[in-house]
């Protein structure tokens, strides 16, 4: 018993003595440390506390948004839409939203190192620059140099070709496997010009979208948001709304948006295409000049509707229908695109489309040339396999990875991995541990664009500025720079003299002052564009543009596909695009929309295929291609054809950061490395797979409860017939509970006419579901502005996800007509709360401004409120949730950072309201409407939510939610009326061109 | 809504000199051994923990310097400033160089190291307290602002800067002042006013704006 010398006694007195100790310890906080600036910041505008923020320009995608840094203390800790720039308006998409967690990624490299057989070691900069130099001088043939990098925007590719020229080396390589190639061929072979042209999706009055995920990450999808809305979103006083019909083997967010579904077979888009061409060709013929018509009959003769009715296995009469609807729209608007368009006759489709549009007098209505998008910099993926030949056959010696992850982003068969095995040196420029920086010998490590120096040209007319927001996180040095520096040690003409990138950047830049005709003193365009995020012109552009079919062939017939099995869809992901968002805790914990799956990779298969091969949802299955085989979870979804599984990109990482690596599966794996001939993308869909259940459970999480609603009537519609003619629907969802019920039995005090309460302010909100396209951009925001905790797979697992709001995903009916619901849910901060009068500590509850207020130090955590709160919008913390290094330099120092054992919710950004009121206070006024805007407001690419005063009758709020009794109230509703917890959160309800499904 | 774009070059520099407030959590500086100064009244301020035994009743109180002269930001943000290094050496380049604590200050200059102040006037991490909501009060109790020794003490009379009541940053304590502004006693809980009551015939100032609510929790919790 006593061997050990430690007696029982013994242990209780080291024991008592630790817990005296600690109780000491515990009596008061350390002390903390004040350190002050050695030198105040010269700038006058400068105030510790008070933020200050930057405009620049976003990077996580080639749309090149205008974005505004909040700043506080030096540090970027929000990032919103500069209000100015012609193509955001102010809103950014969860992406964008996330790029702060590009900046303090926790992968990122903080210093530069080097590869010490599988060891990497720290090394000074000095020493890694002069490795480079050395590696550089090293290689005798210059051309055996070359360099792969992710981004061209701006005068950055023209850098890089300066840089490379003036080595002598190989041309570089811009690596997008999401590339638009195939429109500028299009364009190139039907009206000879080789752009892509702007799609003004607000004109048209029936948009009809081949497959393109506009809503998520094809081409410029905070714009396209906007203007759909503008276009889809029911005009309340004309009651008119225009009409969505969405064409493809696959349903993203952007699918589920449309009013009508054509579930064609995969690949057989351009003999649609062609087909509705042919017939809209018939119905519009007069208006087309007879040279053109001559030649359209040529090109157009073999397709037609029939035809394509066979190959795509819809009806002939729908496809008429729909030909009939194109011709007689004014104007309609067609668009092709994103991954089920990416075949090897993704330029076929484009030429198809092309024509539908000609054919419809879409051109220089909807789809406007001249605007010159540069949205794609991307280089034909023949130039990459190239590369990679070159590459395998020894034939270069230096490679430069700038930002670009080929190793992850390309199909395995394009043979990356032994190619880079052949290369002597890879010096890797990126800012954080990816799959490729892994496999190089030497990483100086690149900034982030948050703090470095860029710019981009999105359209004519745009010149947006990219500036560093703050210091950089860790001490290295932009890729440009150290470029640059080489540059400089080698002698190299034209960029010696230019000692750093912002040098010439505002070379660059003084031709851009010339070109947009502006006069006078440099310095001070440079800080006005600087101030303003860049310079913004309105222009107008010649949409003119020359049919030139002349011996035009249309390669329509639909690709074909390798191996056995189903046809295998890659679809680019909302959250991660392409791979390149995936160390983004945010991203990884918002849940996909439509799937609502977080953390994770899954398969979308439809329920009939499903059944035909006896997968369960949630089985884990093996999917197998001719070049590999991955195991993922079975997801089964209505809105795929039977023919394909659809597979997300941008997960499965394996090197890319703890936040990254094996989270899912890398769909790329599947993939040949064929390439669209004709127009110069990687062919994503080009395989069949086989896919086989293995009878276990699979790791999925999901958000969502129940897919139905049973007749809650959370998410409600109504048809535009119905609010044509001003009624609402006869008995809303929630049957004899509805909201004349819940009216007369109201007994509770109303805060409205109890004496201190909403004077002068009653916050609120509205949510107009019609608006809506589900595209979780507010989710981010509101991580982003509320320092809300991520619980990783696990904790979501059990329900304990922190997310203050939640996109709800419901579905309707079933089959090819299944129609999604989605609307925002968050605390509706209710006049007769739930949670209020169950707290036993007096933790939470209304504030005389109708917010319903949590204080954290108050509550003790027994989650009553949560268990009554009938929209179960409360979140416990559960845990102490970490915010891993540097991640935690973003938190946002207006909110509190919350602790083990608290309950949490949407404040309506409280922190925002307070500074308002100071403001207006020490003006002597109150609030003005609009004047306060919540993160989540802030950031709606289509304005489905509206925030402000509900007590002021002029307020957008309170025009938009009509409180009074008796008022014009059509679309407005409130989620679980019957409850009479009268919320300050009015919903608007979805409108629909026809009858809603009913419930399956 | 208006932004204020900055360009970047024109903070950079400073910017690149660190932060305002390192958020590290230290343990208690061991006391440091007292050393015997020329200056006689220097000589009887206790050592303390902080860095340099600086003296406010010196500043403040003998040679009567304005507060906001050297926290600078009281006026116009949350937090008052602690002093930047610069302003020391704006007075100690002419003035005190043969003082031992002065000579401290030098050499942080000298050294371009920050000087690590150990807080003493703290509020927990889930308030806001905004210093120019209360240097610019202007209501019946505080016409001119609540002075600063109304929180902070007898500041310009103490050798050592000390927080004299140990009530400092507890609810109680900020409630005391918020309490007495006319209306707010009448409402210190979180429910209906009572009609007629002194709350709602104070709701608005004497000039006619709505008054603050200032014992709503959303004032100070954040």
């Amino acid at each position: 018993m006593t061997d050990n010398g430690f007696r029982r006694r013994d242990f209780f007195k080291v024991l008592a003595a630790g817990g005296a100790a600690t109780a000491v310890a515990a009596c008061a906080d350390p002390p903390e440390k004040l350190i002050p600036y050695l030198v105040p910041p010269s700038n006058i505008e400068f105030t510790p506390g008070v933020p200050v923020e930057y405009a620049t320009t976003c990077a996580e995608c080639p749309a090149a948004c205008g974005m505004v840094i909040k700043t506080r203390e030096a540090r970027a800790i929000k990032a919103e839409g500069n209000p100015d720039h012609p193509v955001n308006r102010g809103t950014l998409c969860i992406r964008g939203q996330s790029s702060l967690q590009t900046l303090y990624n926790p992968a990122r490299i903080a210093s530069a190192m080097r590869r010490q057989a599988e060891a990497w070691q720290a090394v000074t900069w000095a020493d890694a620059e002069a490795a480079f130099l050395a590696a550089l001088q090293g290689v005798m043939e210059r051309k055996r140099i070359a360099l792969i990098t992710d981004s061209a925007m701006g005068s950055r590719g023209e850098f890089l070709d300066k840089w490379l020229a003036g080595l002598g080396a190989s041309p570089k390589v811009v690596l997008d496997t999401l590339g638009q190639n195939a429109i500028k061929a299009a364009g190139q072979m039907v009206f000879s010009r080789a752009e892509i042209p702007q799609y003004r999706i607000d004109q048209a009055q029936l948009l009809v979208n081949f497959g393109s995920d506009f809503l998520e990450t094809w081409l410029s999808p905070v714009r396209q948001n906007r203007e759909f809305a503008a276009m889809h979103a029911v005009d309340d006083k004309a009651a008119r709304k225009g009409k969505f019909v969405h064409i493809g083997p696959h349903v993203s967010l952007t699918g589920a948006n449309a009013d009508e579904w054509l579930n064609i077979a995969p690949g057989s888009e351009a003999e649609v295409a062609l087909g509705l061409a042919r017939e809209v060709f018939e119905a519009n013929r007069r208006k087309i000049p007879g040279v053109e018509a001559g030649e359209l009959e040529r090109v157009l003769q073999p397709f037609g509707i029939e035809r394509a009715a066979g190959h795509s296995g819809i009806d002939a009469e729908r496809l008429k229908a729909l030909a009939k609807a194109i011709a007689s729209a004014e104007p309609s608007l067609v668009l092709a695109g994103g991954t089920p368009a990416a075949t090897g006759n993704a330029a076929g489709l484009q030429v198809a489309v092309n024509l539908l549009n000609y054919v419809a007098g879409n051109l220089g209505k909807t789809v406007v040339f001249g605007a010159n998008q540069r949205i794609d910099p991307s280089s034909p993926h023949a130039d990459v396999l190239a590369l990679i030949n070159r590459m395998r056959n020894g034939e270069i010696d230096l490679l430069i990875v700038d930002g670009a992850n080929p190793l992850y982003a390309l199909p395995p068969a394009a043979g990356m991995a032994e190619a880079l095995g052949k290369v002597k040196t890879v010096v890797s420029l990126s800012s954080a541990w990816d799959e490729t920086t892994h496999a190089a010998h030497l990483v100086l490590p690149g900034l982030t664009f948050l703090e470095r120096w860029g710019d981009a040209f999105p359209q004519t007319g745009v010149y947006g500025l990219m500036q560093p927001v703050m210091a950089p996180v860790f001490p290295v040095k932009a890729a440009e720079d150290t470029l640059l520096s080489v540059a400089a040690t080698l002698g190299m003409a034209g960029l010696k003299e230019t000692p750093t990138y912002q040098d010439y950047l505002k070379a660059a830049w003084a031709k851009v002052q010339s070109q947009t005709g502006q006069r006078g003193d440099f310095a001070a365009f440079w800080r006005t564009a600087l101030q303003n995020g860049g310079v913004f012109q309105q222009v107008t552009f010649s949409g003119s543009v020359r049919l030139n079919l002349r011996g035009l062939e249309v390669p329509a017939a639909p690709p074909a596909f390798e191996g056995e099995g189903l046809v295998l869809l890659p679809t680019a992901s909302l959250r991660h695009r392409d791979g390149r968002g995936a160390n983004k805790p945010w991203l990884q914990e918002i849940p996909d929309p439509i799937s609502q799956v977080v953390w994770g990779s899954w398969a979308d298969i439809n329920p009939e295929t499903a059944k035909r091969l006896g997968i369960r949802h949630g089985e884990r299955i093996k999917v197998s291609s001719p070049y590999g085989e991955v195991e993922t979870a079975a997801y089964l979804h209505y809105g795929v054809h039977p023919d394909v599984i659809a597979i997300p990109m941008g997960q499965g990482h394996s090197r890319s950061g703890r936040h990254a690596d094996d989270v899912g599966v890398n769909v790329m794996t599947l993939l040949p490395a064929h390439t669209d001939a004709a127009g110069g993308d990687l062919a994503l869909l080009a395989t069949r797979v086989a896919v086989k259940g293995t009878g276990q459970q699979a790791q999925l999480v999901q958000t969502d409860g129940s897919p139905r609603q049973m007749d809650r009537g959370i998410i409600q519609s109504m048809t535009l017939a119905q609010v044509a003619k001003g009624e609402p629907p006869a008995a809303a969802h929630g049957g004899e509970h509805g909201e004349g019920a819940a009216r007369r039995n109201f007994f509770y005090p109303q805060r409205e006419q109890t004496p201190g309460y909403y004077d002068p302010y009653r916050w609120g909100m509205t949510v107009d579901s019609d608006r809506c396209t589900g595209c979780s951009a507010c989710v981010a925001a509101c991580y982003a502005e509320n320092n809300v905790p991520v619980v990783g797979r696990e904790r979501v697992a059990l329900g304990r996800e922190m997310s203050w709001i939640r996109v709800e995903r419901f579905l309707e009916g079933a089959g090819d007509s299944y129609r999604t619901l989605v609307q925002p849910m968050f605390c509706q901060h209710c006049e007769n709360a739930g949670c209020e009068p169950v707290c036993p500590v007096y933790a939470t509850y209304h504030n005389p401004e109708g917010l319903n207020a949590q204080i954290y130090n108050r509550c003790v955590g027994t989650r009553y409120c949560s268990n009554n709160c009938a929209y179960k919008v409360r979140r416990f913390n559960w845990f102490e949730y970490l915010h891993d290094a540097p991640l935690h330099l973003q938190l946002n120092p207006d909110v509190t950072v919350r602790s083990k054992g608290v309950m949490e919710k949407c404040t309506m950004c409280v922190q925002r309201i307070t500074r308002a009121k100071d403001k207006a206070r020490s003006e002597g006024r109150i609030v003005h409407d609009g004047e306060i805007t919540p993160a989540c407001v802030q950031t709606c690419p289509t304005s489905a939510l509206t925030f402000g005063n509900l007590r002021d009758p002029g307020s957008e709020v309170s025009r938009k939610a009509q409180r009074e009794e008796g008022a014009h109230r059509v679309r407005q509703y409130e989620v679980l009326a019957d409850l009479q917890n009268r919320p300050a959160v009015t919903y608007l309800r979805k409108v629909t061109l026809e009858d809603g499904h009913k419930e399956a | 809504m208006k932004y204020h774009r900055i360009a970047f070059e024109r903070v950079s520099c400073a910017l690149a000199f660190g932060v305002l407030v390192a958020l590290l959590w230290m343990p208690a500086l061991a006391l440091a051994q007292v050393e015997l100064l020329t200056d006689a009244k220097v000589a009887q301020i206790p050592a303390g923990p902080q860095p340099i035994r600086f003296s406010h009743q010196i500043h403040a109180g003998q040679d009567l310097i304005s507060c906001e002269y050297c926290h600078i930001y009281a006026r116009r943000s949350d937090v008052a400033g602690v002093p930047p290094v610069r302003i020391c050496m704006g007075c100690h380049q002419l003035v005190g160089q043969q003082l031992m604590e002065v000579q401290k200050v030098v050499k942080y200059w000298t050294d371009q190291t920050p000087i690590p102040w150990v807080k003493i006037f703290d509020v927990p991490d889930f308030v806001r307290f905004a210093h120019f909501k209360h240097v610019t009060a202007n209501n019946e109790v505080y016409p001119n602002g609540v002075q600063c020794q109304t929180c902070h003490g007898p500041i310009e009379t103490m050798p050592t800067t000390v927080k004299q009541d140990a009530n400092f940053g507890t609810m109680g304590w900020c409630l005391q002042c918020h309490l007495t502004i006319p209306g707010m006693m009448e409402r210190k809980r979180a429910e209906p006013a009572s009609e007629g009551s002194a709350f709602l015939k104070n709701a608005k100032t004497p000039k006619g704006h709505y008054r603050p609510h200032l014992t709503d929790c959303l004032t100070c919790h954040k």
